[in-house]
């Protein structure tokens, strides 16, 4: 049971709800609900995916109408008075350029005084990564500028690297590459802590398998200090496994 | 309950599907990334190009949802600068510009049938919908595209069809179908998943539905 009185979704929940959930259908809570899940589960998220490629034919029902003649003209003057705000230069085609945040998040890490993440790295692990397709929406949020970015520490030695991401009511995500993915029942976790503690509430623990963008249940504001861990077992409700990232919050 | 398991796309639809893609699909989809491309780098008339090609499409969704003239215009005019704004995030290779643009159009018509709801928390949801729609219809003709779709929702129950297209054109959530249609909200939910899972098989072919006894 969650602080906020909801149990975790299984995936047997969450496919029921799916179908109302790529329409854009569902309640805000169960939606909270299964953004969480999918946040944390590949086949959930691919699942998603499936659904929402038939979503978007749906329009094909569609019977074309053409807009009044005018209405191109005021689109293009919008638009016109839009370009007026400076936008980024484009870049060229390239792996880089699907994961624009990343650029965008390395400024900003070096900005705060964070950890020196190499690009190519980053694109190493978030190319890689099983929840890549979700990194999407993070590097939009970065890119908005309305997002703070909080860098982990790496332990001496250790080459991946992560970060925490707030952007207020859109959510606050754990940014992780450059790690291998874990098989079995082996995880990175995530731990806020306060005074020091790990905290064992299922809000203040994140169980993911590999690099990626995830979704966490609450932003970091409230805890004293973030802890990744590489856990032997899922499910563990105290740290077993070394401190691989951490950063006071 | 339903299960899903793996199946065999037919090889008549493939071939079909293919063709159309050989001789005009691929030749517009590349068209029209190549539009979305130069809108990267904020070439206006790229817009007006892919408004030209769109705009009727997204008027036609965006009067059914809103059913009204001026107010299907500002959702287009929206949808257009939201695409403008969007497009460096476009990946050509995960959905086609159509499927993105009707996306768009479908969030801004929601965001005016649902003024209640806060305009932040829909970018959010767009911004979801946008990164995680994987289009695998990029290859196959328009018209055989919208063949399908209209044969495939036809050919649903009435019940499914029926709380789908209230979800979908009108953007209902679960709750106010079962109000509007009196069915209880579970089984409201049941016909919405079953009315995809359906649909998905007949549209693509690649899962088979097999109904069992719970």
């Amino acid at each position: 049971m969650s602080e906020d009185g909801r149990t975790p979704l299984n995936c047997t929940e969450v496919s029921d709800l799916l179908s109302a959930y790529v329409l854009d259908s569902l309640e805000a809570g169960p939606a909270t609900q299964v953004r969480e899940h999918l946040a944390v589960c590949p086949d959930c998220r691919a699942e998603a995916a499936e659904l929402r490629s038939v979503v978007a034919v749906m329009a094909e029902q569609v019977t074309p109408v053409p807009p009044p003649p005018e209405l191109r003209r005021r689109v293009l003057d919008a638009v016109h008075a839009e370009r007026q705000v400076p936008a980024a230069p484009p870049t060229p085609r390239s792996r880089a350029s699907r994961f624009p945040w990343l650029g965008v998040a390395a400024a900003l890490l070096l900005a705060v005084g964070g950890v020196g993440w190499g690009l190519e790295e980053h694109l190493a692990g978030a190319a890689s990564g099983p929840a890549a397709a979700s990194i999407t929406p993070v590097e939009q949020l970065i890119a908005s500028g309305r997002a703070q970015v909080v860098p982990l520490s790496p332990v001496p030695g250790y080459t991946g690297r992560a970060a925490l991401v707030t952007a207020g009511s859109r959510g606050a995500y754990l940014l992780l590459t450059g790690v291998p993915k874990l098989s079995g029942e082996r995880s990175y976790t995530l731990w806020f802590m306060r005074t020091g503690q790990p905290l064992s509430s299922p809000r203040a623990v994140v169980e993911v398998s590999g690099p990626g963008a995830y979704r966490l249940p609450e932003g970091p504001s409230g805890y004293g200090a973030a802890a990744v861990t590489r856990e032997p077992s899922r499910s563990d409700r105290t740290p077993r496994g070394p401190v691989l990232l951490s950063s006071k919050l | 309950m339903i299960r899903l398991r793996p199946g065999s796309v037919s090889p008549k639809r493939m071939a079909m599907v293919q063709a159309a893609g050989d001789v005009a699909e691929d030749e517009l989809r590349d068209t029209d990334a190549q539009l979305m491309w130069r809108l990267r780098s904020r070439d206006e008339d790229a817009l007006g190009e892919l408004y030209d090609r769109h705009a009727a499409l997204a008027f036609g969704l965006a009067l059914r949802m809103v059913r009204d003239r001026a107010a299907a215009e500002e959702v287009v005019q929206d949808a257009f600068l939201t695409l403008w704004r969007q497009a460096a995030n476009y990946l050509p290779d995960r959905a086609s510009c159509r499927s993105w643009i009707c996306t768009i159009v479908r969030s801004r018509a929601i965001d005016r049938l649902r003024r209640s709801a806060s305009k932040e928390s829909r970018d959010g949801q767009l911004a979801e919908d946008l990164a995680g729609l994987c289009d695998t219809w990029q290859l196959a003709d328009e018209s055989l595209r919208a063949q399908a779709v209209h044969q495939a929702v036809e050919g649903l129950p009435r019940e499914q069809r029926q709380v789908l297209e209230l979800a979908y054109f009108l953007g209902l959530s679960q709750t106010e179908i079962s109000e509007r249609t009196g069915a209880p909200l579970g089984t409201v939910k049941g016909r919405t998943r079953l009315a995809l899972q359906h649909l998905r098989t007949a549209l693509f072919s690649a899962t088979q539905v097999e109904e069992v006894e719970p």
